[in-house]
């Protein structure tokens, strides 16, 4: 407001200046913006699933420590039906993994597509068609992810209700191939030219590549926890060596994902007391972490069967260098989704509250500082890319 | 039914746990991969590593259900939606061929489902 | 602080906000102040709509309640939009969408005789988003690897077309007591 009524006025003395006809230089038709090459690293990709219109999806980008909506809100790349986003640091490229109706929304022809972006020009730098079976459902972080040390491969989770994974090399811009995974799901990275995924009776499989994309072994582990009693949502944190799940009941397993064999350490509680017992972990994104190896967990009281996608009043903080809780945030609004971005003065905690407005919160304080109104009709997914 | 102790509760079971993907009648879905097992079956019973494989497969080796139920389903479904394939020498599923077989999971479940429809032929 | 609403509840007050001004929006968006999770207080209508309009049910079912609101006791895993806002029925598809033959399966307590039923939640697809009557009820839901109990999932597989419409609550069965 303040900055738009500065504007007027600083319009007006200019107004009131003296140009000529003569000297008057007209403004540039044509010229794009574009974003820095390496974007600073609190600004968030916020990813609006676009739940009324699937087909019209977004993934924007939003610099959330900025006043006003016009300054937040750098640019957006498109995405349909209930798209993935990835982001590699290594080759500095977004991905949007896609899927078109030849009949938009009536259907017709599937297509799925790895859209490839420029993230300092938002534009299409290439598009790499993969099977029309990947999955479509709320989003899980573990859909889609990048494989390997050099993220050469994607791996794309599929779901007809057969399941298995499709591999994409990044590097020659081609499918590759499709991995069977014995009736386990996602994509879940180990850092070597490998991925696992969880399985239904709580079993994790591990499936190792060759430098092809092929796959050369498999390994499937004992029950690690209960998929029924307390299942473990679909998309872990990763820290160290061991992707850390989070259980209904709000309790952490770590596991160690490795290339040759999988483990799993002791379950870890968010909960320090007997009162906090019956608080439960719940939301459409209900978990994420900063690059201090804090968790940031949305909790809500009185939980149950059945509450694990209703959000939270507060995020409880869990550090897992020091294995403990540290930290009980209370919300301004309750809240569905929850992310992180930055690192050191400008570091922030968002949640997407049910109005489904972006609350921005300082950390390490978790002082509410402003709310982002321009990420969209249901901004699901909200993270740095760090 | 041999091998079916309660032919109600396996029903149950098999609504909660399979039908959704398999369908009422075990028809399945041409456009979406779920094999048809009605009228097909028991066809795998009459080749080798077929008896396994309807343990082994990820639907059933991973459902939330006890060994026992596990044997117990597997004949209900059989009787119930592939009477006229079963062989006659068919011994009923049970307890302890789902705990030998259960958790040695498949690998590539499409390519060994192959192998076994090459086998009937 | 606001008070503890499941989600959807929100995001679809939100959107009617633009839309419903003339309409009732109660038709519009049956679930308005009323679909939160188990929620007990909420006095059941009399009547079940279902009844009226035809289509088939299970026999000697006794119902009772609002089939356009989250909380109706056919709804207690239920994950989109309403086909009886969109349509369609309880148990039918709305005209021109197709049923899916691939879903996930729930079981619900009806309170009209305590007893519980087991709920086929067939989606309707084939159009775009209906956009009414959002709900997102979870009970017995589980996440994504155990497929048959997820309600996360676009079910829409095994349809001319994947495109998500709306969710039908079919009851098939007595859960085993
Ligand atoms: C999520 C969907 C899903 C569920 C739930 C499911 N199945 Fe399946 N089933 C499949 C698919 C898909 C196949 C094909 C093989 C594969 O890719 O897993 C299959 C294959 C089978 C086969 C082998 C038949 C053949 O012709 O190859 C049997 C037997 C079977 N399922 C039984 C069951 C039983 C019994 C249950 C319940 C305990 C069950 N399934 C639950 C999807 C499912």
């Amino acid at each position: 407001m303040n900055r738009m009524f500065q504007g007027f006025v600083f319009g007006c003395i200019i107004a009131s200046s003296s140009v000529t006809n003569a000297d008057f230089k007209p403004e540039p038709i044509g010229i794009i913006e574009t974003l820095p090459e390496q974007y600073p690293d609190h600004w968030i990709m916020a990813q609006d699933l676009s739940f009324f219109h699937m087909l019209e999806g977004a993934v924007r980008v939003i610099d959330p420590s900025e006043e006003t909506t016009g300054d937040q809100y750098k640019g957006q790349m498109t995405s349909s039906f209930i798209a993935v986003f990835e982001h590699s640091k290594v080759r500095n490229e977004h991905y949007v993994i896609e899927s078109f109706f030849s009949r938009g929304g009536r259907g017709g022809k599937r297509t799925d597509l790895v859209t490839i972006y420029d993230p300092t020009s938002l534009s299409v730098s290439d598009e790499i068609e993969i099977p029309a079976k990947r999955l479509t459902g709320m989003p899980k972080g573990t859909q889609a992810a990048l494989i390997g040390e050099e993220e050469r491969f994607l791996g794309i989770y599929n779901f007809t209700p057969a399941q298995s994974v499709s591999i994409v090399d990044l590097e020659k811009r081609v499918f590759v191939n499709e991995v069977a995974t014995e009736g386990c799901g996602f994509v879940i990275p180990n850092g070597a030219r490998s991925f696992s995924s969880i399985c239904g009776d709580g079993s994790f499989l591990t499936s190792n590549l060759d430098a092809s994309g092929a796959l050369t072994s498999s390994t499937r582990t004992e029950t690690m926890f209960d998929p029924v009693g307390d299942p473990v949502f679909e998309t872990p944190i990763a820290y160290d060596d061991n992707a850390y799940f989070l259980s209904f009941s709000g309790k952490l397993l770590p596991v160690n994902i490795g290339e040759k064999q999988i483990s799993a350490g002791d379950w870890l509680s968010l909960a320090t007391t007997e009162d906090e017992k019956s608080w439960r972990p719940g939301g459409i994104t209900p978990m994420t972490s900063d690059t201090n190896g804090n968790v940031y967990v949305l909790m809500h009281p009185d939980g149950g069967e059945g509450t694990h996608k209703n959000g939270g009043s507060e995020v409880w903080v869990y550090d897992l260098e020091k294995k403990k809780r540290t930290n009980r945030i209370e919300l301004k609004n309750w809240s569905l989704v929850v992310g992180t971005s930055g690192t050191g003065k400008n570091k922030f905690l968002l949640a997407t509250n049910t109005d489904m407005a972006i609350d921005v919160y300082e950390l390490p304080t978790a002082n509410y500082a402003r709310t982002l109104t321009g990420a969209g009709s249901t901004p699901f997914v909200i993270d740095g890319l760090n | 039914m041999p091998g079916v102790d309660n032919p109600q509760r396996a029903h149950v079971n098999y609504i909660l746990n399979c039908q959704g993907c398999h369908g009422p009648e075990g028809s399945g879905s041409a456009d979406g991969d779920v094999p048809r097992m009605k009228d097909f079956l028991g066809n795998f019973l009459n080749v080798e590593g077929g008896r396994e494989f309807l343990i082994r497969v990820p639907g059933v080796a991973s459902a939330p259900l006890s060994d026992t139920a596990i044997a117990e389903l597997l004949n209900w479904t059989l009787h119930t939606q592939s009477p006229d394939q079963i062989p006659e020498d068919f011994l009923p599923y049970n307890e302890s061929d789902v705990i030998q077989w259960r958790r040695k999971t498949l690998g590539d479940v499409a390519h060994e489902r192959e192998r076994l429809i090459v086998r009937m032929r | 602080m606001k008070e503890s609403k499941n989600l959807f509840d929100r995001i679809s007050e939100q959107v009617s906000r633009g839309l419903a001004q003339n309409t009732s929006r109660r038709g519009l968006f049956g679930l308005l102040g009323a679909g939160i999770v188990g929620m007990s207080s909420i006095p059941l209508l009399p009547v079940a709509r279902a009844a009226g309009t035809g289509q088939p049910q299970a026999s000697d079912l006794q119902e009772s309640g609002d089939d356009q609101s989250c909380d109706y006791w056919r709804y207690c895993s239920i994950d989109g939009f309403l086909c009886t806002c969109c349509g369609g029925s309880v148990n039918t598809c709305p005209p021109g969408t197709e049923m899916s033959p691939i879903t996930w399966i729930g079981t619900c307590k009806n309170p009209e005789d305590g007893k519980s039923y087991i709920v086929s939640y067939n989606d309707c697809c084939g159009k775009s988003g209906c956009g009414n009557c959002l709900c997102n009820t979870n009970e017995g839901d589980r996440p994504m690897y155990v497929p048959a109990k997820s309600n996360d999932i676009n079910w829409c597989l095994g349809t001319q077309s994947s495109v998500y419409h709306c969710s039908t609550a079919i009851v098939v069965g007595m859960a085993f007591e």
